[in-house]
């Protein structure tokens, strides 16, 4: 079909090829293959390993844009930098660069979808947002439908760069593209699209990191956009997370990493540090005062405990699948545990729901696609636990009026050694389900009950995997 | 001593008695006299307050393989507050009519607002019950003798996964047709 190729002054191959389609008369045809590479651009940092690529972004990485449909390919994977515990190195998106080595005079049209189809349903499709079988509010459907997303938080899980829109019609970005209104970037041959700064992709990142399948497509016209000298092509690759650097799974140091490093940078050091120490002022609507969280890494080892084929600290599943078998095309989605069929299930390191009463999920991306953001959340709803379980026990005081007990000198144990004060206990176990503690009308006792009707017995698993390090 | 095991006895009658008594006929009246009383003890006990507009779920299934039908209710009062659990009560039919409740503050169905995801034969205990699932293990719930049981199954696993229990966890939860009121619309249908 090619003879005689070479490369041209324009970097372009170029040689004779026999068509037959449609466009153009059948036979012998001058033709020229033009490069074209997506590269995720170097941005060293500290991250896991996931499935033999010990390090993504520590140079320019191609990605492999062969696949036809969304990529199973691991090469095929733009990854979003873990980052590690300090400020300084916080989680980043990919750096994309796209580049087609048109011949001058020519212009290139670029456009760029992420769609997550999560980990929902079979073959993850549909991803539970739009799932057509649940009943959405129309504000629920308008957070994540619009593109343009009025908000400074992100919902939606299908972006597009540029804006379908054409939100920034006319206003060049730094490197002289510009979005045109019908929904293409365009640009003269042989400039670079650096898609990590297009403007419309760091609006969108700044709402909240995205991953999932997505699509870049090109073609290319004559310079005023009048003669279609390419048609339209499109190629298909994934954007997914690195969890932060991988923990030794034994030894003295079982837990540590920069996972671990980060939250008890943000909420205590990991020992117990409550019994004693507690403010309580009985009848209060207040949460009592408490030091720290400290036992905010423990849950997080719970909460993820051998998902994605890894110990703990799993914000992704590094292999794809739930625990030790690996899903090809799923490696580095967000770890979602539909551990509760009927319920919403949780994401990432603190296994987050937000309206979690529904069936559907209506949460902010950046929980799912970036780990840090995740870790933030724990504080506002452990703190909403704590206060639960104040006006729990106010309503306890005044249901039983003159045989309530102050339950607060007591502790349980759980796991081999640990021993929990009652505000311990009682806000771990509020941070999965229930309550633990109950009063007795019968007795005018206090008890603890371990385990949820479920079986789940989770103040043991924080104790047990979470604190005492048994895998 | 003999006095003494006789009172025991006469106080075991008094209470199997009492326990005979909490028979209902009505067992959505019997579920909103409960939870409106000013002593009920509602799962769902941080800010959450109860209001007309409070929903409650209602519906029926049959938990023991019978015609007659026990029925599950619950209410935002009960939501448990994480992955969309409510603590779903549960009033099973007695053999003279009516229902009797048989679960507690403590021991109830945890399941989504849609209802378990399978109320039905289970292979495993050759009984028919509820399966109800943790992040761990997944739990049978069964009658015996009027008094609910629970079970544990997939102890082989170290973690539940769904897709061996197909049976158990269809990718479409099973249509309960669930009954949605309003405790305002309950107020309403009980004034009279």
């Amino acid at each position: 079909m090619r003879s005689r190729a070479r490369i041209n002054d324009e970097g372009a191959i170029v040689g004779t090829a026999t068509y037959s389609g449609t466009n153009y008369p059948t036979g012998s045809h001058g033709v020229m293959l033009i490069p074209f590479k997506l590269v995720n651009l170097a941005d060293p940092y500290q991250g896991s390993a996931v499935i033999g690529t010990p390090s993504h972004n520590d140079q320019d990485t191609p990605i492999d844009l062969s696949s036809t449909t969304n990529s199973t390919d691991i090469n095929g994977v733009a990854w979003i930098a873990a980052g590690d515990a300090s400020t300084s190195n916080a989680p980043r998106m990919p750096k994309l660069q796209a580049t087609l080595a048109a011949p001058n005079g020519t212009t290139v049209w670029w456009k760029l979808s992420v769609i997550n189809h999560g980990l929902h349903g079979p073959g993850g499709n549909p991803y539970r947002d739009f799932d057509t079988g649940v009943s959405l509010t129309p504000a629920q459907v308008t957070k994540l439908t619009n593109s343009a997303e009025t908000g400074t938080v992100g919902y939606s899980d299908n972006i597009a760069v540029p804006l379908p829109s054409g939100s920034y019609d006319g206003s060049a970005n730094a490197d002289g593209w510009r979005s045109t209104s019908d929904g293409w970037v365009t640009n003269a041959a042989g400039t670079p699209w650096n898609i990590y700064q297009d403007n419309d992709w760091q609006t969108n990142a700044a709402r909240g990191f995205f991953g999932g399948d997505a699509q870049i497509s090109m073609k290319v016209t004559s310079s005023d956009g009048s003669k279609v000298l390419v048609p339209q092509q499109d190629f298909y690759f994934r954007i997914a997370g690195e969890n932060p650097t991988a923990d030794p799974s034994t030894g003295a140091n079982a837990g540590a990493g920069a996972c671990q490093d980060y939250i008890t940078s943000l909420y205590g050091a990991p020992t117990p540090n409550w019994t004693g120490v507690v403010t309580y002022t009985p009848g209060s609507t207040n949460a009592p005062t408490v030091p720290s969280y400290w036992f905010a890494y423990a849950i997080a080892k719970e909460e993820t405990d051998g998902n994605g084929g890894r110990t703990w600290y799993n914000q992704f599943r590094d292999n794809g699948g739930r625990y030790n078998t690996r899903v090809p095309g799923k490696e580095g989605y967000p770890n979602w545990n539909d551990d509760s069929a009927g319920g919403s299930g949780g994401y990432g390191l603190f296994q987050l729901t937000y309206q979690s009463d529904e069936t559907n999920f209506i949460m902010p991306r950046d929980w799912l696609w970036n780990w840090k953001s995740n870790v933030g959340r724990f504080l506002p709803k452990i703190q909403q636990k704590l206060k639960d379980a104040q006006l729990s026990l106010n309503g306890t005081r005044s249901r039983n009026p003159t045989t309530f007990t102050d339950p607060t000198p007591l502790t349980t144990t759980a796991g081999s050694t640990t021993t929990f004060c009652f505000w311990e206990s009682a806000a771990i176990r509020r941070f999965n389900s229930g309550r633990g503690w109950n009063f007795s009308t019968n007795t005018f006792t206090w008890s603890y009950t371990p385990t949820m009707p479920s079986s789940t017995n989770y103040l043991y698993n924080v104790a047990h995997k979470g604190i005492e390090n048994h895998p | 001593m003999k006095t003494l095991l006789t009172l025991t006895a006469l106080w075991l009658g008094l209470s199997l008695w009492t326990a005979q008594a909490q028979v209902v006929q009505d067992p959505l009246l019997a579920y909103y006299k409960m939870i409106t009383a000013p002593s009920f003890d509602r799962q769902n006990d941080g800010d959450f307050q109860y209001s007309p507009q409070t929903p409650v779920y209602y519906f029926e299934a049959e938990l023991d393989g019978s015609e007659h039908k026990a029925v599950f209710v619950t209410d935002k009062g009960n939501y448990l507050g994480e992955r969309g659990q409510y603590a779903w009560s549960v009033y099973a039919p007695v053999k003279s009519g009516g229902y009797h409740l048989v679960t507690d503050s403590i021991s109830y169905i945890t399941a989504g607002r849609l209802g378990p995801s399978y109320i039905g034969y289970i292979d495993q205990l050759k009984k028919y019950g509820v399966i109800v699932s943790g992040r761990d293990a997944i739990t049978a719930y069964y009658l015996q003798d009027g008094v609910l049981k629970t079970q544990s199954i997939d102890e082989d696993r170290e973690h539940l996964e769904f897709k061996y229990y197909p049976k158990y966890f269809p990718t479409k939860l099973p249509d309960y047709h669930i009954t949605t009121y309003t405790l305002g619309q309950l107020a309403q249908k009980y004034a009279k």
